[in-house]
């Protein structure tokens, strides 16, 4: 490893302990609704919670708000994720932006872009949306087969078109409106490692000029499809397709999960780390609060329908900000990087503590 | 006052760890700016650098300042 590169995952070390220290919110989830209008194959949810479960009222999550978060944090440095699902699902998306709005919050989502049409988008531009980030697997036959919506790709294509034009029109009319902060992310799997390039020069067609790509974890429905899972070396070919395309000048990014060795600093804007429980944390659609919304339940902190959400934030998350249980377990127990790397991502910790995933270790196979 | 001092001494930790790691974004940096009137968050542009954060199949919109 380049020595400037180690030195530079000492400091970061450094500066993680300081922030577990402070453990300042600013990020938090809320899983609105578990409603979806397509069928991933590679679907995070474990399925476990049924299609059928309510959303959770908008009073409830405003309450926590008002009561819980409010009170704590300056609101206009705290991003409110609304996730699903599908956020667009819900009927008074709008709403709760505009409450959010109100109260100081910026507010983003994610979404598959089927829902979103011309008016649903300036609907919640006037609510206060400020990020959003549209799903995008492939040229259209691959991202239909993984979305399992013939029109997905459809749909996809004509959020990134209204998103690109939006923000185009604001550069043309020197407006002093804000661009909306915005990606498309791509769930790279075996059909599609190999038309990267070609998915790539699609997306900047749209107007795309931040991509973030990512593999797919053997998690929910993609643990049974092995066809989706990148194998050792494709991984590899993945983070050398990142490095080309930012040596080329564009902004390609690898997702945030995992530690990645001798790529950190090449593939991404930032040195890794996980934030889940640090700065990061969710409220769940049965009230159950976390960090990022795939967490297994075993790490779940409490429920805001029993719990004070911010005294779970001060004093709970114990796990979350010393990891070092983390290294009792295989592949930890020896593993020289534990010190940068400290146990990959939490999302990636089964039931029983062990790790699913070593970002470091595939790479190091393909050695 | 502690808090204070963590937080600066970790403004440039981030900009040493990214700066000696060679990490760049091609992204500009947009505003934070805090509006007079707190209900209005009409400029309001989520903390510093997008892209920063990335949890993506279960959902972060690229907003997000890792390295405060």
């Amino acid at each position: 490893m380049r020595l400037r590169l180690k030195i530079a995952l000492w400091l970061e070390r450094w500066r993680r302990h300081n922030l577990k220290e402070l453990h300042p919110l600013r990020q938090l989830f809320w899983e609105s609704t578990l409603r979806c209008n397509v069928h991933c194959l590679h679907c995070g949810s474990d399925c476990i919670a049924s299609i059928e479960t309510p959303d959770m009222p908008e009073e409830d999550f405003l309450k926590v708000i008002d009561t819980e978060v409010t009170p704590h944090v300056d609101p206009h440095e705290v991003m409110i994720v609304i996730s699903g699902g599908e956020p667009l699902m819900r009927k008074d998306l709008a709403e709760v932006g505009r409450a959010l709005k109100q109260r100081g919050y910026p507010w983003g989502m994610v979404t598959n872009g089927l829902a979103l049409t011309e008016k649903k988008f300036h609907e919640l531009l006037d609510a206060g949306l400020r990020s959003i980030t549209v799903s995008c697997d492939g040229l259209e036959a691959d991202h239909v087969w993984l979305r399992q919506h013939p029109l997905a790709f459809e749909g996809a294509t004509r959020a990134i078109k209204l998103i690109a034009e939006y923000n185009q029109s604001i550069v043309n009319r020197k407006s002093s409106n804000r661009p909306l902060a915005w990606d498309v992310v791509t769930c790279v799997n075996q059909r599609t490692i190999d038309h990267l390039p070609a998915i790539r020069e699609m997306l900047w067609d749209l107007g795309v000029r931040d991509w973030r790509v990512f593999g797919i974890d053997p998690m929910g429905r993609a643990a049974e499809n092995p066809e989706l899972i990148l194998t050792d070396a494709q991984f590899k070919q993945l983070m050398d397709y990142i490095v080309s395309e930012r040596e080329a000048g564009r902004h390609v990014s690898y997702s945030c999960e995992g530690y990645l060795g001798d790529y950190e600093g090449r593939v991404r804007d930032h040195l890794y780390q996980c934030a889940a429980g640090i700065s990061v944390a969710s409220i769940l659609i049965d009230g159950s609060i976390s960090a990022c919304t795939s967490i297994r339940g075993k790490y779940y902190q409490g429920n805001i329908y029993k719990d004070s959400f911010w005294s779970v934030w001060e004093n709970g998350f114990k796990p979350y900000r010393d990891r070092s249980w983390m290294r009792q377990t295989e592949p930890c127990k020896d593993c020289k990087a534990f010190s940068f790397c400290e146990g990959n991502g939490m999302h990636l910790r089964r039931e029983d503590g062990s790790l699913m995933l070593c970002h470091l270790k595939r790479l190091q196979v393909t050695d | 006052m502690k808090k204070k001092a963590l937080l600066r001494i970790n403004v440039l930790l981030g900009a040493a760890s990214l700066a000696l790691a060679g990490c760049h974004s091609s992204k500009p940096v947009p505003q934070t700016p805090k509006d007079e009137n707190p209900s209005d968050t009409t400029n309001v542009q989520p903390v510093v650098k997008p892209d920063h954060e990335v949890f993506v199949k279960y959902g972060i919109p690229p907003t997000f300042n890792l390295y405060e």
